[in-house]
C-alpha cells in the first residue's frame, strides 16, 4: 500500500507571508513546539487532502542555508538530519530578486520542492509581472501563486503538494556557475567525494556545516579562506553570495517585468511613524489607546458576562437548599472562575491590538525607536519584541529571547521579563483601576504598565553594569512593508488566546477557587484556615496598607495572577451578588493609596508559577530563578510601601 | 567627497554601495540579506539621539546602527570619481 502520510516543511525569509500560508494550509490544528535539540519554536500543524495526511512543519524565516544564525542553523539541521518529504518554499512574488537566494541554495542541495509564489496582487499593484510557466521551466520545479490572506489558490495549491508527494520524480540538482576564482576550490572540493552543493555550502559557511569534512576538505577551505583573506578582497562566502545574485539576475530577465506602479502608502505611513519628532510621542499614543480601549471597549461585554453569572449563581442559590455544595459552588466556584472570566473580552481586546501591532509592520518601526534607549541599559534592539509580548504573557515571551544571540543581553531580557504586566494580571488591574480610579480607569492601567516598563529599564541597567558582555550583537533588521492584518490569522490567533485563558480558567483557576473556598469555609466554628494564615502574615504587609483578605489574594496569585481576583471574589465573598460587590467591599477595606500600592505589588511581585519553570529552563538554572523571585518581591515591597506613604499624601 | 561610510549619508544623498568593509562573517550577513555591492542606496529615517538609521537599499529597508553602517562604504551620485 502506497504511504499516505507526509511531511512538508515551509521555508522562506522573513515576511514573505509564509506564517499566514501556513495558518491558511492548517486552520487552528496546528501547535507550537521546539525543533529538536534546540531553542527555536517551531509551529506544527496537519491536514488532510485528498485522503493523504500532510504534517505541516512552519520553519522559522531565514535569509540563508549558510549562516551562522540559530535560526538558520536550525533550518538547515532540519533539512539535512530529517529531511521532509516536501519542502514548500515560499516567496515574495514582489521580492523575487533577494527571496530567491534562498531557493537556489535548495535548489543546489537538489532538496524536493514546490514554490509558492505569495503577494502576487501586491506586486502587480507594484508593476511587477512574473511569468510563473518560465520560472518553474528555468528552475525544473513547479511553481505556483498562493495567498496567505485569502483561500484563492489554496485548493490548487494543495492538489499540487499531494501531486507532488505521490509522484515525486527523480531527484535533481541545480548548479550555478560562480567565478572562476572561487569555482577551483569548489572543484578540488568535488574531486575529494564531496557533492557540488557541499563544495559550495563548505566555503559559504566557512567551514561550519551539517555534514562530516575529512583533513583534505578541511585543508583545501583553510587554503581558500587564506587566499581570500584581506579586507579589500571578497571572501569566498561573499563571492559566491555574488554568484548567486547575478544568477538571479539574469533568471529575472527573462521571467520578470517591471513597469511603474502605484505609489505605495508605505512612504506615507512611515514617515509619521518613523518620524524623528514624532515617531517616539505616536508610539506612546499607540500604547496608551492600546490600554484605554482594552479597558472601555471591554467593559460592555464584561457587563453582559457578569450578569450571567449573577444569574447563574442566583439561580443555583435558589433551586438548592443551604449546604456545603450551594456553598462551593456559589461562593467558591461562580464567584472565584466567574470574577475573572467577566476580564475574557478586556484580555481579547488586548491581544488583537497586540497582533494588529504586529501584523501590520509597526513593531519592527517600534524597534527601530527603541533601539538606542535599550542599548542604553544593556539590552539589544531585538529585545523590544519579548518585552511587548511579555504584555500578553511571560512564558512565550520570555522563549522569544531565543532570537537574541548574545547571552548577557538574552539573560537580562529573560530576567527583566516578569516586570511587563502580562494579560494574567490584568484582570486584577482592570478590578482596582476601576475600584480606585473610576474616572481615569484607562489612564492609571496605562501608568501601571509604564511603572513596569521604567522598573525593568533600571534593573536591566544595573544588570548590565554587573554581568560580564561577551560580544556585540549586530542590530541589523528589516523592516517589513506596511500590511493589513489578515482577519483569519486574527482570529486564530485570537481564538487560541481564548482557548488558552478559558482553559485556565476551568483548570488552575477553578482549582484554586475551591482550594481557597476550603481553606475560607474550614474550620465550621471560630475562624477559617485562610484567615488564620492571613492574619499571621499580614503584619509583613500592614505598612503597605494590605488586610487578610489582600494578603491571601497575593499569596494565591503566585499559582496564576488571576486566581488573585477569584481569591478576592471568595474571600469578600462577592458571590450572590455581582462584580459591583468586590468592589464595594474592597473600596471600603482599602483607601485609594493601598488600592494603589495593591496594584503596584500585584505588577512587581515573583512570577507565576509557569513563568518561574521557563525562566529556569531558559536562564539555564534555578539561582536566576530565585534571584528573580527574590529581586521581585523586594522591589515590590519597596515600590508599593513608597506608592502607599507617597498616595496617602495625595490620593 | 566622493566616498562616504553609509553612516555618515543624509537625506539629501542617494548613491550605491561600493564594497563592504569590517569583518569576514559581518560582510557575509550584510550579503547573504542582499546588502550587495552596486544596490542603490537612500536614507530614509533617523532618530533624534543618534539612535539607529533606516536606509533604502535596493527594494528594501533596513535599519542599522551607526556600528554597522560605517562598514558599507558609498559612491555618492552624480560625483564623477571616487577616491
Amino acid at each position: 500500500m502506497p504511504k499516505r502520510r507526509f511531511t512538508v516543511a515551509l521555508i522562506g525569509n522573513p515576511n514573505c507571508g509564509k506564517t499566514s500560508l501556513f495558518n491558511q494550509l492548517t486552520g487552528a490544528n496546528q501547535r507550537t513546539g521546539n525543533m529538536p535539540g534546540v531553542t527555536v519554536s517551531a509551529r506544527f500543524g496537519e491536514r488532510e487532502h485528498q485522503g493523504v495526511e500532510i504534517h505541516f512543519v512552519d520553519l522559522p524565516g531565514i535569509y540563508s542555508l549558510s549562516q551562522n544564525r540559530v535560526e538558520e542553523r536550525v533550518a538547515r539541521d532540519y533539512l539535512h538530519e530529517t529531511p521532509p518529504d516536501l519542502v514548500l518554499n515560499v516567496l515574495d512574488a514582489g521580492h523575487l530578486g533577494r527571496h530567491l537566494a534562498l531557493t537556489s541554495q535548495l535548489l543546489e542541495q537538489g532538496v524536493p520542492m514546490l514554490l509558492a509564489l505569495n503577494m502576487l496582487d501586491e506586486a502587480r499593484r507594484n508593476g511587477i509581472q512574473t511569468d510563473l510557466e518560465k520560472l518553474s521551466a528555468h528552475l525544473g520545479v513547479p511553481v505556483l501563486p498562493s495567498d496567505g490572506r485569502r483561500r484563492t489558490y489554496l485548493d490548487a495549491l494543495l492538489d499540487a503538494l499531494v501531486n507532488q508527494l505521490l509522484h515525486p520524480g527523480e531527484p535533481r540538482t541545480h548548479s550555478i556557475r560562480y567565478d572562476a576564482a572561487i569555482e577551483c576550490p569548489i572543484d578540488a572540493l568535488v574531486t575529494t567525494g564531496l557533492q557540488r552543493w557541499q563544495a559550495v555550502r563548505l566555503l559559504e559557511a566557512d567551514g561550519d556545516v551539517p555534514f562530516a569534512c575529512n583533513e583534505v576538505q578541511k585543508r583545501i577551505l583553510q587554503d581558500a579562506l587564506v587566499e581570500f583573506d584581506d579586507e579589500d578582497e571578497e571572501s569566498p562566502g561573499e563571492r559566491l553570495v555574488h554568484g548567486r545574485y547575478q544568477w538571479i539576475h539574469d533568471l529575472l530577465q527573462s521571467v520578470e517585468q517591471r513597469q511603474p506602479g502605484q505609489a505605495g502608502i508605505d512612504d506615507r505611513l512611515d514617515r509619521w511613524a518613523l518620524n524623528q519628532w514624532l515617531g517616539v510621542p505616536l508610539f506612546f499614543a499607540v500604547i496608551w489607546l492600546m490600554f484605554e480601549v482594552t479597558f472601555t471597549l471591554g467593559q460592555v461585554p464584561a457587563d453582559w458576562i457578569d450578569a450571567g453569572f449573577v444569574g447563574l449563581g442566583n439561580g443555583i442559590a435558589s433551586l438548592l437548599p443551604d449546604s456545603l455544595l450551594k456553598a462551593l459552588l456559589v461562593d467558591g466556584i461562580i464567584s472565584g472562575v466567574g470574577g475573572v472570566m467577566v476580564f475574557l473580552p478586556n484580555v481579547v481586546l488586548l491581544f488583537l491590538f497586540m497582533e494588529l501591532i504586529e501584523q501590520s509592520g509597526y513593531m519592527a518601526r517600534a524597534t527601530f525607536l527603541a533601539d538606542r534607549l535599550m542599548s542604553r541599559v544593556g539590552l539589544h534592539g531585538k529585545a523590544l519584541v519579548p518585552l511587548v509580548m511579555g504584555f500578553g504573557c511571560n512564558v512565550p515571551a520570555i522563549m522569544a529571547t531565543r532570537s537574541i544571540e548574545e547571552p548577557r543581553a538574552r539573560l537580562i531580557t529573560i530576567l527583566i521579563n516578569p516586570f511587563m504586566s502580562c494579560s494574567a494580571r490584568l484582570p486584577v488591574m482592570l478590578l482596582l483601576s476601576g475600584v480606585f480610579f473610576p474616572q481615569h480607569a484607562g489612564t492609571a492601567l496605562f501608568g501601571i504598565y509604564v511603572l513596569g516598563v521604567v522598573v525593568a529599564f533600571a534593573v536591566a541597567m544595573i544588570l548590565s553594569r554587573s554581568l560580564p558582555t561577551y560580544y556585540d550583537e549586530t542590530f541589523l533588521i528589516e523592516l517589513p512593508p506596511w500590511r493589513f492584518p489578515t482577519w483569519h490569522s486574527l482570529m486564530l490567533h485570537l481564538w487560541e488566546r481564548s482557548r488558552f485563558f478559558l482553559t485556565k480558567a476551568g483548570t488552575v483557576i477553578l482549582f484554586g477557587s475551591m482550594l481557597i473556598w476550603l481553606l475560607q469555609t474550614f474550620p465550621r466554628e471560630g475562624t477559617s484556615w485562610l484567615e488564620q494564615f492571613g492574619h499571621w502574615l499580614t503584619p509583613l504587609f500592614t505598612p503597605l496598607g494590605f488586610t487578610w483578605h489582600e494578603t491571601v489574594a497575593l499569596l494565591s496569585g503566585f499559582v496564576a495572577k488571576e486566581v488573585i481576583v477569584s481569591t478576592l471574589g471568595v474571600v469578600y465573598h462577592a458571590a450572590g451578588d455581582n462584580s459591583a460587590q468586590l468592589a464595594q467591599s474592597l473600596s471600603a477595606t482599602l483607601d485609594p493609596a493601598a488600592g494603589l500600592a495593591l496594584m503596584v505589588f500585584t505588577l512587581l511581585y515573583m512570577p507565576c508559577l509557569a513563568t518561574m519553570a521557563v525562566i529556569r529552563r531558559e536562564a539555564g538554572g534555578w539561582r536566576w530563578t530565585l534571584a528573580s523571585t527574590v529581586v521581585g518581591l523586594v522591589l515590590a515591597w519597596g515600590a508599593a510601601w513608597a506608592a502607599y506613604n507617597l498616595g496617602s499624601l495625595w490620593l | 567627497m566622493a566616498c562616504v561610510p553609509l553612516s555618515e549619508m543624509n537625506k539629501q544623498h542617494s548613491g550605491q554601495i561600493l564594497r563592504l568593509r569590517g569583518s569576514r562573517s559581518l560582510r557575509q550577513r550584510l550579503a547573504a540579506i542582499g546588502i550587495l555591492k552596486g544596490q542603490p542606496v537612500s536614507l530614509k529615517a533617523t532618530t533624534l539621539w543618534g539612535g539607529p538609521r533606516v536606509y533604502t537599499i535596493g527594494q528594501h529597508q533596513y535599519c542599522l546602527r551607526h556600528e554597522e553602517a560605517c562598514q558599507i562604504e558609498v559612491q555618492l551620485a552624480d560625483i564623477a570619481d571616487c577616491a
